[in-house]
């Protein structure tokens, strides 16, 4: 339990304990210290989301002092199981001491001591051994007097170094120390460590005084059958017998029964001091060592099994960053603008008054209100191009019409991107067309759905962009959805602007 | 790359259909590229790589929209000659149209030969039209595995059936639905299994992809739960000891009290966001209003009877683990050894005192002030509502995540609270709002929380 390297974090248990104690500092208030360096350090040494955490908290945690605070912490509970050992030992001392004392005639009752001196232990091994199945099933130690006074040490070291760091380290400690497997078996430990001291002290008192004094051991019983006695006895040495502290033969045990009128034989104190001490060892000492040492084997094991709850949100926060699901490449062929650069042509046909519109309908679903649309009077149906072999056709038969006096109304959607796709149509379309040309811009409400008001201007503005650029006029660029039947007979009260706007010039 | 294969995926199509989105929602990388509603927006090819088994093993490219495909596919017509479609591309890119107006059509040619794979991406709303049927051409000659991804399909306006039937007629069967705004892992998982179709060579590394994403899914939802059991924790627990007829202070401390409650609403949203790897400002949450139940302990209810020894039931037994060895061994000892009663009496004695300021305080007319039992419930309500949203929401989402939490849809309306919080009522040391940093050993605490976790869970879709 030698305690050289407090400060220093080296086992992974430590670590976590480490880990622990830093997301208790940061879950209310954010990281005290810079998180940036740390976390892209974590990312580079790679490794499960655990060892990406565990590296994370050991760099933030050094810059913050949090080791040290743990390290004192740790080592004032060993100061604190150190001394209730040595207090263990006096109280055994002292318990020995008071039980060794010959009545008036000198003489020891044998099992009076014996039951003295090892009764209580007994109990409360069996009493421990038997609440040892429980404590698995409950995740909590009870309040115990042993306990509080822990609690309260935790607390007043907590009070000597206020702040966060240190308030965090012992809130660590005593939930991950004092509770589970690491509180059951820690527990067991000091307790166990505890007996053995008081049996140590005992044994040593025992060994002293039978050495300087001299005790003449018997037994004696009033109601009970003497054989009861010669039985145990014999049965009781079994053990020690075993570590060569027990050599009484019968004989002599009878003779050790308590009488008035003859001492108990000298021959048989080297006898029953052997078996007192021998049963110290036998039925107290060694179980308790083996116990202690168990209990710190398993203490040792849950240490190896503890793990973070990685679930907790102070943990779970950090997967996306120490854990990201990509990695930006950047741009690897980068834009020149060569595509941006959008010829305008300078043409402004003005439209005249016509008798006939030539309707041509570009990659749109046939609207609500009919197609073609009731907007000009004996509309020329051009159709609805959805590839690049409908628009040819479509356009070639509207050369074929050059001779009438004829505008043409080309309708688009607004649900479709004005790329540079579209803007070739739109200047196909112009360059096929020597008369006037209008753009009608439907499914408004369509688009509405999909994009937010802002975004639904963006588009529409876009689209009267490369119209324009298209050599479309912007005065004959409209918007109205033909989806809508409302709109398109108020649109028509309303009189036709295509015809209005020719009317005017 | 010491041996490790890297599968090279280019995310093709018109232009506007969600090809920088998809990417944002495979990469889970809100600050991917740039998204907008206007065409173009993309107009590099940019690469990101999804991690698999912590590193970098799916390259993939975002390629700016084609946009002119007609001219395209009529001046690699013009190439017939070259040779095949490979070298008919080639034939083009070293032309002085992939310098010029076709500049963005030439990068997504020369990405598309230098990836292992293909994801057209349509938006589904549109209608199946000449220039894609163009698009599919040109791509075609590129000989790539190519798969079409449906956009949008969650959307009212969706087109998925009449598209899967038009792409099945030009021979493409392996179609993926994928919505980028509203998210289904299923639909991701069903997309790396028709890239792991396409090309049997890279099945392991896709394999190991979907399983991680998966776990990633898992944990994702199961820690969003403890952060909002460790809310309703914090909440139900929270108590503040007023005297009952100052009622200036009651106010105040009121006042205080919600104000703490909100504060730590907010720290649990902006956890889920962090943990959901979404901006935080995602969120527009309604204010929350709280009721504050004036709510005294029940001196006699088991649970408090528990905390002060006074152990009712099943509850000694259980604690006995090594506590009932030392209460026996304390007792014990002073058989002989009187020094030892101190630390008995000690114990007994703190028991007492606590039970009986418990008793004083009632005498004298102070309450504990407590939030109310439905303002936990529209809490929850809140809260589960987020989760939800956050599990639904793809990463290129624009749209802000709205929360109500309407009392109607509360979780445990018209029954009690589940027991993790009815237990929570009776400990204020497990607050962070009104015992901050206390050195109450938590492990009670953290067996309230998983049993709220598994319960929350639960209620989760």
């Amino acid at each position: 339990m030698a305690d050289a390297s407090a400060q220093r974090v080296t086992t992974p248990f430590q670590r976590r304990l480490l880990a622990e104690a830093w997301r208790r500092i940061e879950e209310p208030g954010g990281s005290p210290v810079d998180v940036t360096h740390a976390e892209l350090a974590a990312v580079a040494q790679g490794g499960e989301f655990e060892t990406r955490v565990l590296n994370r908290a050991a760099a933030l945690a050094q810059s913050a002092d949090l080791p040290r605070a743990l390290g004192g912490l740790q080592q004032a509970m060993r100061r604190a199981a150190w001394a209730l050992v040595l207090f263990g030992a006096l109280i055994g001392a002292a318990a020995a001491r008071s039980t060794l004392n010959p009545d008036h005639a000198g003489l020891v009752n044998f099992y009076w001591v014996l039951v003295a001196l090892l009764g209580v232990h007994t109990l409360a091994l069996l009493l421990w051994l038997v609440s040892l199945p429980f404590s698995f099933s409950g995740s909590h130690l009870p309040p115990t007097p042993l306990r509080a006074p822990f609690e309260a040490l935790a607390r007043t070291l907590a009070s000597t170094v206020a702040g966060n760091v240190q308030r965090s380290a012992q809130s660590t400690w005593m939930s991950v120390i004092g509770s589970g497997a690491l509180g059951r078996w820690g527990l067991s430990a000091l307790l166990h460590a505890f007996w053995l001291a008081a049996l140590g002290g005992m044994l040593a008192v025992t060994l002293l005084m039978l050495s300087a004094r001299q005790f003449d051991f018997v037994w004696e019983t009033t109601i009970l059958p003497e054989e009861a006695f010669i039985r145990l006895t014999e049965r009781l040495q079994d053990l020690p017998a075993r570590l060569g502290l027990g050599s009484l033969d019968r004989e002599t045990i009878v003779a050790s029964r308590r009488a008035a009128d003859r001492p108990p034989p000298p021959g048989a104190r080297r006898g029953w001091s052997a078996l007192l001490v021998g049963s110290l060892l036998a039925y107290g000492m060694l179980p308790r060592a083996a116990l202690l040492v168990i209990s710190l084997l398993m203490l040792r094991h849950s240490r190896g099994r503890y793990r973070l709850d990685l679930e907790l949100p102070g943990y779970a926060r950090l997967r996306p960053r120490l854990m990201p699901a990509s990695r930006q490449i950047g741009i690897v062929d980068a834009d020149t603008g060569a595509a941006g650069a959008r010829p305008r042509e300078p043409r402004a046909a003005r439209l005249p008054i016509a008798r006939e519109t030539a309707v041509l309908g570009i990659e749109i679903d046939p609207p609500a209100t009919g197609w073609p649309p009731a907007l000009a009077a004996g509309a020329r149906d051009l159709g609805i191009a959805a590839d690049r072999a409908n628009l040819d056709s479509a356009l070639q038969r509207l050369k074929a019409l050059q001779d009438h006096p004829l505008s043409l109304l080309v309708v688009c959607s607004l649900t479709a991107s004005p790329d540079r796709g579209m803007a070739r149509v739109l200047r196909d379309c112009r360059a096929a067309h020597h008369g006037p040309i209008a753009l009608l811009l439907t499914q408004r409400a369509r688009t509405a759905l999909r994009l937010d008001e802002a975004a639904c201007r963006e588009r529409e503005g876009d689209w009267r962009r490369i119209a324009t650029a298209a050599g479309f006029e912007a005065g004959h660029i409209l918007v109205l959805d033909l989806d809508d039947a409302e709109e398109l007979r108020n649109f028509l009260l309303a009189r036709n602007d295509l015809q209005d706007a020719g009317g005017r010039t | 790359m010491n041996g490790e294969t890297t599968l090279r995926v280019a995310i093709v199509g018109h232009t506007n259909t969600g090809k920088t989105s998809l990417l944002r929602t495979l990469t889970r990388d809100v600050a991917f590229g740039e998204i907008s509603a206007r065409p173009g927006t993309t107009r590099h090819v940019e690469a990101t790589s999804l991690m698999v088994g912590g590193r970098p093993r799916v390259d993939l490219y975002d390629t700016p929209g084609l946009e002119d495909s007609a001219t395209l596919l009529a001046l690699l017509e013009e190439y017939r000659e070259r040779g095949d479609g490979i070298d008919r591309i080639r034939a083009f890119l070293d032309s002085a149209a992939a310098r010029g107006d076709l500049e963005q059509e030439a990068k997504v040619l020369r990405q598309v030969l230098d990836c292992d794979v293909l994801l057209y991406v349509i938006d589904a709303r549109e209608p199946m039209l000449g220039r894609h049927r163009d698009e599919l051409t040109v791509l075609g000659l590129a000989a790539r595995p190519l798969i079409p991804v449906l956009n949008f399909t969650g959307s009212a306006e969706s087109r998925e059936a009449a598209w899967r039937e038009h792409l099945a007629r030009i021979g493409l069967h392996a179609v993926v639905a994928f919505d980028t705004v509203l998210f289904d892992p299923a639909d991701e998982r069903r997309l790396y299994e028709a890239v792991q179709a396409m090309l049997a060579p890279q099945y392991d590394l896709l394999q190991q992809l979907i399983e991680e994403r998966e776990a990633a899914w898992q944990a994702l939802r199961r820690s969003a739960a403890a952060t909002v059991a460790d809310l309703l924790v914090d909440t139900a627990s929270a108590a503040r000891r007023v005297r009952a007829e100052n009622a200036a202070e009651m106010n105040a401390e009121s006042a205080w009290l919600q104000e703490r409650v909100r504060e730590r609403e907010q720290r649990c949203i902006r956890q889920l966001m962090e943990m959901f790897a979404f901006r935080s400002d995602d969120v527009v949450a309604e204010r929350l209003a709280i009721e504050n139940g004036r709510w005294q302990m029940d001196l006699f209810a088991p649970e408090t009877l528990r905390r002060f020894g006074l152990s009712a039931g099943t509850g000694a037994v259980k604690g006995a683990a090594v506590g009932v060895g030392i209460d026996v061994i304390t007792g014990g000892l002073s058989l002989g050894m009187a020094a030892t009663l101190g630390a008995t009496i000690g114990a007994l004695w703190s028991t007492v005192d606590r039970f009986g300021r418990k008793l004083l305080d009632r005498l004298r007319g102070y309450v504990d002030l407590r939030v109310d039992e439905n303002t936990l419930r529209v809490l929850a309500a809140r809260e589960l509502q987020l989760i939800d949203a956050l599990l639904r929401r793809g990463h290129a989402s624009l749209s802000q995540v709205e929360l109500k939490g309407e009392a109607a849809r509360a979780p445990w309306q018209g029954a009690d609270l589940p027991a993790a919080l009815r237990r929570a009522r009776h400990h204020p040391e497990w607050s962070t709002l009104t015992a901050p940093g206390a050195p109450a050993p938590e492990t009670e605490r953290t067996a309230a929380l998983h049993a709220l976790q598994e319960e929350l869970l639960q209620r989760l879709a």
